[in-house]
């Protein structure tokens, strides 16, 4: 599980960075990412993830 | 034995031959060793020389319409052994499904079937040398309804088929392999059904030609040249030979290659995967075939390091000449290459590089009569006339690409192996803005131009690779394949080049 977690982590830094804005855990509250669903798949910032992602990277289907 | 056309020599193709194979690539010379081991007397015609010119390579200088594709003078080669000079190598056969008609693919299906092919399996896989016939393929990590993992079995070095049959070639009676012939005219007989001769010339100038006459001709040019050598016949028939229906250089199919974009693995990864559709897959998402690849950002050869082994080989490697001599005489022979030893054992287990690399998808491209060989209206110092390409992308492969890409994401994801970020062109199915960005382009494969099917308005060469409307006029390569699939072309060309052997062998001298 910590590999899992570290990925997940390394995703969610990079995702973030990648649209300019601050890492988990900053003080200012990040900017909601848009997701766009294709079926069982799910698109942020160009990463295909699935719901568990979302879920662990709280994000939410918009 | 090996003659150069351009010189007195050619009056030893005076005499008649059973077969003529215009082109010595792999084709042609596979053909024609085939023939040759029956008893066969061919006529070989090599356009090119030895080693590459300038002056033939430019014969294949030609256009582009419609999406950017590379240089028609760059994505082949005109000397001997032809393509196979700049192969990378790479086999797999076709699946059971790409000969199949699909009814979400208009136009697809084989008249033959992979059984018909299979028999020259093994055979191939000798002249490739490839070890053993057959394609296991390796288990997926996960079972998956919707996708497997595939193998590609490597020609290492890649076979370079004038090199590698020289010397057989110069040696044989039954093969007459002329150098510098260039063909410029098939002749047929006044019922404009049968090939009465071939015309050929050098490149010189003022060179009247001389002419090869054969019981059957085969033309093994190339998937580009094969449809152009049919539409600049045009002494006898102003549409071209086999070209009643408007057909010959229609349906010109690539192998479209994408990079899909970045990918961050859970674990460690070191080597190239590749990943292909099931056929429900293909079925249910009513899609084309495809394979999906997954590469490590470091080359494939930088597998992890033994600890001991490395120790082992740095003792090695420092100790005097005699000590390192001794370990090679008695076999415990450690490579001392610069790249190995304790240093490159610490460097690569703090690699973070390991833990990402990128996706690709290469495709088997959607019939469409509108992609195409045609003529253009500029002459080669032949007189003939050179090439335009008509190269476009269709819905179906719009949707063959997105889908395969969004369910690849979600494969990976499943399978435990990482998440991919595409690109956002393939999103929003812009092919122009991916091939403006250098990200889609194709494989140098050139198919379908003279696709193969046993109705003469659906393809230009019958089941046994005859052009329909001629009674002793072949074609061999990947000009006569019916559609695509997603391998690479090379071990079905050969399968073919074989087979076509078989019936050559079979009705002309058996």
């Amino acid at each position: 599980m910590t590999g899992r977690r570290s990925f997940l982590k390394t995703t969610a830094l990079a995702a973030l960075a990648a649209a300019g804005l601050p890492a988990l855990g900053a003080s200012a509250a990040p900017a909601p990412l848009p997701v766009r669903r294709f079926g069982e798949a799910f698109v942020v910032n160009g990463w295909i993830l699935t719901a568990r992602d979302l879920e662990a990277l709280r994000l939410h289907d918009t | 034995m090996i003659l150069d056309a351009g010189t007195a020599e050619r009056s030893a193709f005076a005499e008649p031959f059973d077969v003529c194979i215009i082109g010595a690539g792999p084709a042609g010379i596979t053909l024609a060793r085939r023939l040759a081991s029956a008893g066969a007397g061919v006529a070989l015609m090599e356009g090119g020389d030895l080693d590459f010119s300038n002056d033939s390579q430019d014969l294949y200088t030609g256009r582009i319409s419609g999406l950017d594709y590379f240089p028609l003078d760059a994505v082949r080669l005109r000397y001997l052994g032809g393509s196979s000079n700049h192969w990378a190598g790479a086999c797999r056969e076709l699946d059971a499904h790409d000969f199949e008609p699909r009814p979400h693919h208009p136009w697809s299906g084989w008249p033959i079937g992979k059984e018909d092919l299979d028999p020259y399996q093994g055979e191939v896989a000798r002249i490739l040398r490839l070890d053993g016939g057959n394609f296991p393929d390796p288990p997926l990590r996960r079972d998956s309804d919707d996708f497997r993992r595939i193998l590609y079995r490597d020609s290492r070095p890649p076979l370079r088929f004038g090199e590698a049959f020289h010397d057989e070639i110069a040696a044989s009676d039954a093969i007459r392999l002329a150098l510098n012939a260039n063909l410029v005219d098939l002749r047929l007989d006044d019922t404009l059904g049968t090939v009465t001769e071939a015309r050929f010339r050098s490149l010189e100038a003022d060179d009247p030609g001389f002419a090869v006459r054969a019981r059957a001709y085969v033309l093994c040019a190339g998937g580009l040249e094969n449809p152009r050598i049919l539409l600049n016949a045009r002494s006898q028939i102003p549409a071209g030979i086999g070209n009643q229906h408007d057909l010959v250089g229609r349906f010109f199919c690539e192998h479209p290659y994408m990079r899909v974009g970045e990918v961050v693995f859970e674990e460690r990864f070191f080597a190239t995967e590749y990943h292909a559709p099931t056929p429900d897959f293909l079925d249910a998402y009513e899609v084309l075939d495809f394979n999906l690849q997954l590469l490590a950002d470091r080359p494939r050869t930088r597998q992890p390091l033994s600890l001991p082994k490395e120790v082992a080989r740095e003792a090695v490697c420092v100790a005097p000449f005699t000590e390192r001599l001794a370990q090679r005489v008695v076999g415990n022979t450690l490579s001392c290459a610069d790249d190995l030893g304790l240093r490159a054992y610490f460097e690569r287990r703090e690699m973070p590089e390991d833990f990402s690399g990128f996706a690709a998808i290469q495709f088997e491209q959607a019939l469409d009569p509108s992609n195409r060989v045609r003529l253009a209206a500029e002459r080669d110092a032949l007189g003939l006339q050179r090439i335009v390409l008509d190269w476009r992308l269709d819905d179906l492969d719009r949707r063959t690409m997105r889908t395969a890409v969004l369910h690849f994401g979600m494969l990976l994801a499943d399978q435990g192996i990482g998440r991919v970020r595409v690109t956002d062109w393939i999103l929003e199915d812009d092919f122009q803005a991916g091939n403006a960005a250098g990200d889609l382009s194709g494989s140098y494969h050139h198919m379908c131009t003279t696709r193969m099917s046993d109705d003469p308005r659906r393809g230009v060469v019958d089941r046994d690779c005859r052009v329909h409307g001629t009674s002793n006029l072949y074609a061999g390569g990947s000009s006569v394949f019916a559609t695509a699939g997603h391998a690479t072309p090379t071990f079905t060309i050969l399968q073919l080049a074989l087979r076509l052997g078989d019936h050559l062998d079979e009705t002309l001298l058996g």
